[in-house]
């Protein structure tokens, strides 16, 4: 592993999770159009509304300092993220920087940086929203830990790349194809969109946890969920389906964004036909496939 | 001999200020005493632990002995594990005292005459427990630091719920005790000396001999001690207990107290019983009761709106997490030892930790009391405004305690999932038991999301939101209540970077205490600056790694990157009101108070069973235990009712008709006279024997 690889390696994930994801979101709201009969924004058109939002006027409603800090923190955690997924090899970038606990815990950062956004906002929707999105979190948390945990347990370390490696050269079992299925399940409520967009919902809460941000902060909660979205679907694509993967470094970053295009698509296809869930109903289905999952970490451990 | 020296001061220092707090009636005075008395104490006992610790020794002391009455001697000895404990005390009794100082101004009717002595004593019993090593005079410290607790916890004498709180404590406490005193009288019949290495040799006798025996001195030792420390079930007192006294007095009891039954666990299974297969049913019953507090407690504190009950849950749940950490690393340390040191170290790291942020935020707790007067999560609101270092330090403690990267929690967290989730490769142990175990690693991981959520409750309702015009006039906020949050603030964030501070002393600690060989620690961690690297066995590489600085160094370049895009969009600034949806509205309308929080999930773990209402998976009040037994046993165990006060009643009704006798011939004194006279003229004349 050499420190040109590092560099080249990081710069890709950043560049794939942050900088492409504007790019993923005009996509999706092209697509949407398209199912509901509209002509539908230009597929750059969330890099116009970014751009466009950094120079609009910083509202603010309090004096909090944490408002003024956590919407980046949003963003930059999201960053940190990414860097602990594979994209042009077996190994993440920073695959000796931290291991699959590390991964959870930084995307409850991101989580927690949108908390507290919100909850400084002093806005009493914010707070709905803040409320529910913590109920999300840790309902759909312990699905994508225990999947992780499942491919621990049959690569015999925590480490996400030995991980990708063990599923890669052994391909998938049984154990590793259920965790894969409960993932699936799950992206939906770990991206946040329909039908688990409750926290944001915008004709119940007006965009909850939204609500107070303008300017330079909206977007980067913006990018932040536009990030989020790309994230979550190269942690399936990259993570619980990792073939085909190649010695070349740019045939892998084209086959990932191939890959995630096309998770994203599905995604989006969800997403458009789907009604918004109740927050009781969101928990209920995301705590049920939970537990559901456990049955993934019984088989990884009989070794199938 | 030249390091006791310290001790010694620390000791004298300590007995001088139990000394004068108890005479002068000066609360403030007095305040000023017991920081003067406890940072020559904390000091002293700094330096002497921070010695042991890095040069690796241990001291032993022998006072004096009760020879000729009973085998015990006053023996001291002091090892890296009593070393680190010292440390924890010595920091969290000085922020303890310092803070103490002006809080005790929203006690005006109470005397400090009531509280100094009895904190500083608790400090010097505290002290006297981790050092001693002979039983006896263990159980000594204990009661003593049992008593001293228990006057803090009725400080408030008049509060009813201080009195129950003080009585249940009272109870749950001497019974434990009560066990203690048990085994260690049937133990002294074996070993006819109580101290331990006397103890030792009986305990490896019994072990291999007398099974029923062994298993039954483990049970009392255990209750006593898990008792103690709060796991369920046998910690039901704790919610009603730790909230009652003083925050300070709170902030040492979640802090330090409680984890000193940690230490006399740590202490039995290391150092006094030998590694065994009872070591083994011992360690899963112990990882099992860990796991059982941090579910049902955890869960039970996100139900909680008053602040301090909500933090004495979690003091529960936080336990629950080194149980876990100690049961597996019991269990697994005989055959796999790489990954039971790596279990131990994570229970250990976690007393540490968990010590330093829980007082911190029982600090936080008693801010807001001493400005608001209350710390219902419901009645305060908007308080980063006129506290924000308070907040701060709130926001650094609620994000250790959940085991954020990269505070303090995250480390011995990372510790205790990643030793209880690696028995996936201990290839010695049996199938459902290393299922047992990766279970219970996944409840405590998704516990850790659940505690988060309830300590973003805190910090969300009592310091963020619309701050209500009443409070704004309250007393202000003295340096010397902020001074030692930020210390320990200071403290969680430095040992969350870098790990390696107190990594190497809690792994020596455990395995200077017990005579198992141990592998190396370079072996089991890899350790740098930046952070470190675990091993689960003998040159393997790393399976799991945590360096912190790295993240430090990311996170700046990140930001560094979006801050300078924000300068160089340059977007004008505005002040508005919040907006309402359109309408206005005040202050106190729009609070989103702590009881909204997580209401659906909250619904999700309600119920009811038998009359008894269950809040998060907690009886909302205990069932009060009713008897009722047959009338024929109430008969006979109530003598007084069938005979002593039927008998009472004929007497009296003999003396009442006596007595109207006597009513109706009062006013015939001259009768009275008269027959009077003749009666004694009879009783002569017949005693005289008709002589006259």
């Amino acid at each position: 592993m050499s420190l040109g690889w590092l560099i080249s390696s990081t710069v890709v994930n950043i560049f794939v999770v942050l900088f492409l994801s504007p790019f993923f979101d005009g996509f999706t709201r092209k697509i949407r159009a398209l199912i509901q009969s509209r002509v539908g924004p230009p597929p750059l058109q969330s890099y116009y509304d970014i751009l466009k939002l950094m120079g609009k006027e910083d509202l603010k409603s309090t004096i909090n300092p944490l408002f003024r800090i956590s919407p980046y923190l949003s963003i930059i955690s999201i960053g940190i993220a990414s860097l602990l997924i594979p994209i042009v090899d077996f190994n993440p970038p920073f695959n000796f920087w931290g291991d699959i606990f590390l991964f959870i815990y930084i995307i409850t950062v991101v989580g927690i940086a949108i908390i507290i956004t919100a909850s400084a906002s002093e806005n009493p929707f914010a707070y709905v929203g803040a409320s529910r999105k913590m109920m999300l979190h840790l309902s759909v948390e312990p699905i994508l830990a225990i999947a992780l945990i499942t491919g621990a347990i049959n690569a015999g370390s925590f480490k996400i790349g030995d991980i990708v490696s063990w599923y890669y050269s052994h391909g998938p079992n049984v154990s590793m194809l259920l965790a894969t299925v409960c993932v699936f399940l799950s992206l939906q409520a770990l991206i946040g969109k329909i039908p688990f967009d409750i926290s944001e919902a915008e004709q119940e809460i007006a965009e909850g946890v939204l609500i107070e941000l303008s300017g330079p902060k909206y977007a980067c909660v913006k990018w932040a969920n536009m990030s989020r979205q790309v994230l979550f679907c190269l942690v399936f694509s990259q993570i619980f389906i990792p073939w085909p993967m190649t010695d070349n470094f740019l045939l892998n970053i084209i086959i990932c964004l191939i890959k995630v295009t096309i998770i994203i698509f599905i995604s989006t296809l969800i997403e458009a036909l789907n009604p918004r869930l109740r927050i009781d109903q969101a928990l209920k289905y995301n705590l049920t496939l939970a537990g559901f999952s456990i049955t993934a970490i019984f088989l990884a451990l009989l070794g199938v | 001999m030249e390091l006791w020296f310290y001790l010694k001061v620390a000791t004298v220092a300590i007995l001088l200020g139990i000394f004068f707090t108890a005479i002068i009636k000066n609360k403030s005075f007095s305040g000023i005493l017991a920081i003067i008395s406890t940072s020559l104490f904390a000091l002293s006992l700094f330096y002497f632990s921070v010695n042991i610790l890095l040069d690796k020794t241990s001291i032993e002391w022998k006072i004096f002995s009760l020879a000729p009455l009973i085998n015990s001697t006053l023996l001291l000895y002091v090892d890296s594990l009593s070393a680190l404990f010292l440390l924890i005390i010595a920091i969290v009794s000085f922020c303890v005292v310092l803070f103490s100082w002006r809080y005790l101004e929203v006690y005006p009717k109470h005397s400090s005459r009531r509280f100094y002595p009895f904190l500083l004593s608790l400090f010097l019993s505290s002290v006297g427990l981790v050092i001693v090593k002979d039983l006896l005079f263990f159980i000594v410290f204990w009661e003593a630091m049992t008593l001293t607790s228990w006057v803090l916890v009725i400080f408030e004498n008049q509060k009813k719920e201080a009195l129950k709180g003080g009585i249940q404590y009272f109870i749950a406490t001497h019974v434990a005790t009560s066990f203690l005193i048990l085994a260690a009288v049937i133990i002294y019949s074996y070993s006819e000396d109580f101290n331990f290495v006397e103890i030792k040799k009986s305990f490896t006798n019994i072990f291999e001999n007398n099974s029923m025996l062994a298993h039954f001195l483990i049970f009392s030792i255990v209750i006593a001690f898990i008792t103690k420390a709060g796991i369920l079930p046998f910690g039901f007192w704790l919610p009603n207990v730790y909230p009652q006294p003083p925050s300070s007095a709170s902030s040492f009891f979640g802090g330090v107290m409680s984890k000193l039954a940690i230490y006399g666990l740590l202490r039995f299974f290391l150092s006094i019983t030998p590694f065994s297969s009872y070591s083994e049913i011992w360690g899963f019953t112990l990882a099992l009761l860990g796991v059982v507090s941090i579910f049902v407690g955890t869960i039970a504190a996100l139900t909680q709106d008053e602040a301090k009950r909500l933090m004495s849950f979690h003091a529960i749940g936080q336990v629950g997490y080194m149980l876990l950490g100690i049961g597996t690393g019991i269990y697994f340390v005989t055959f796999s030892p790489f990954l039971g040191m790596i279990a131990l170290t994570g229970g250990l790291l976690h007393v540490f930790n968990n010590s330093i942020y829980k007082s911190l935020l029982f600090l936080n707790a008693g801010v807001i009391f001493y400005k608001t007067g209350t710390t219902d999560l419901n009645k305060v609101s908007g308080l980063i405004r006129i506290m924000p270092f308070t907040a701060i330090a709130a926001i650094v403690g609620s994000l250790s305690i959940a085991g954020v990267p990269p505070f303090n929690g995250f480390i011995s967290k990372l510790l205790i999932f990643e030793s209880s989730i690696g028995v996936m490769k201990v290839t010695e142990s049996f199938f459902l038991v290393k299922f047992a175990f990766i279970i219970f690693g996944i409840i405590s991981v998704f516990i850790s999301a659940i505690t988060l959520a309830s300590f973003l409750k805190f910090v969300n309702s009592a310091f963020m939101g619309k701050l209500k015009e009443s409070i704004k006039e309250r007393r202000a906020i003295p340096w010397s209540m902020t001074v030692p949050q930020i210390i320990l603030a200071g403290i969680c964030l430095l040992t969350g970077l870098f790990p390696f501070i107190v990594l190497e002393s809690t792994y020596y600690a455990i395995s200077s205490a017990t005579e198992f060989a141990m592998p190396a620690f370079s072996s089991v961690f890899y350790v740098s600056i930046a952070g470190f690297g675990v091993n689960f066995c003998q040159n393997c590489t790393e399976t799991g790694v945590w360096f912190p600085l790295l993240v430090i160094l990311s996170v700046l370049i990140l930001s560094l990157l979006i801050f300078s895009f924000e300068k160089y969009a340059n977007a004008p600034k505005r002040e508005v009101e919040t907006w309402y949806g359109g309408k206005e509205h005040s202050p106190e309308e729009v609070i989103y108070t702590g009881h909204s929080f997580y209401q659906p999930f909250k619904e999700m773990v309600s119920f009811k069973i038998f009359n008894i209402q269950f809040r998060g998976l907690y009886p909302v009040e205990l069932p009060s235990i009713k008897f009722s037994f047959p009338t024929i046993i109430k008969k006979i165990i109530q003598p007084d009712e069938w005979f002593y006060y039927p008998l009472i009643k004929k007497i009296m009704k003999f003396f009442d008709l006596v007595d109207t006798y006597y009513e109706k011939l009062k006013e015939k004194y001259m009768a009275w006279l008269v027959i009077g006279g003749i009666l004694v003229f009879f009783i002569v004349f017949y005693l005289a024997g008709g002589i006259i």
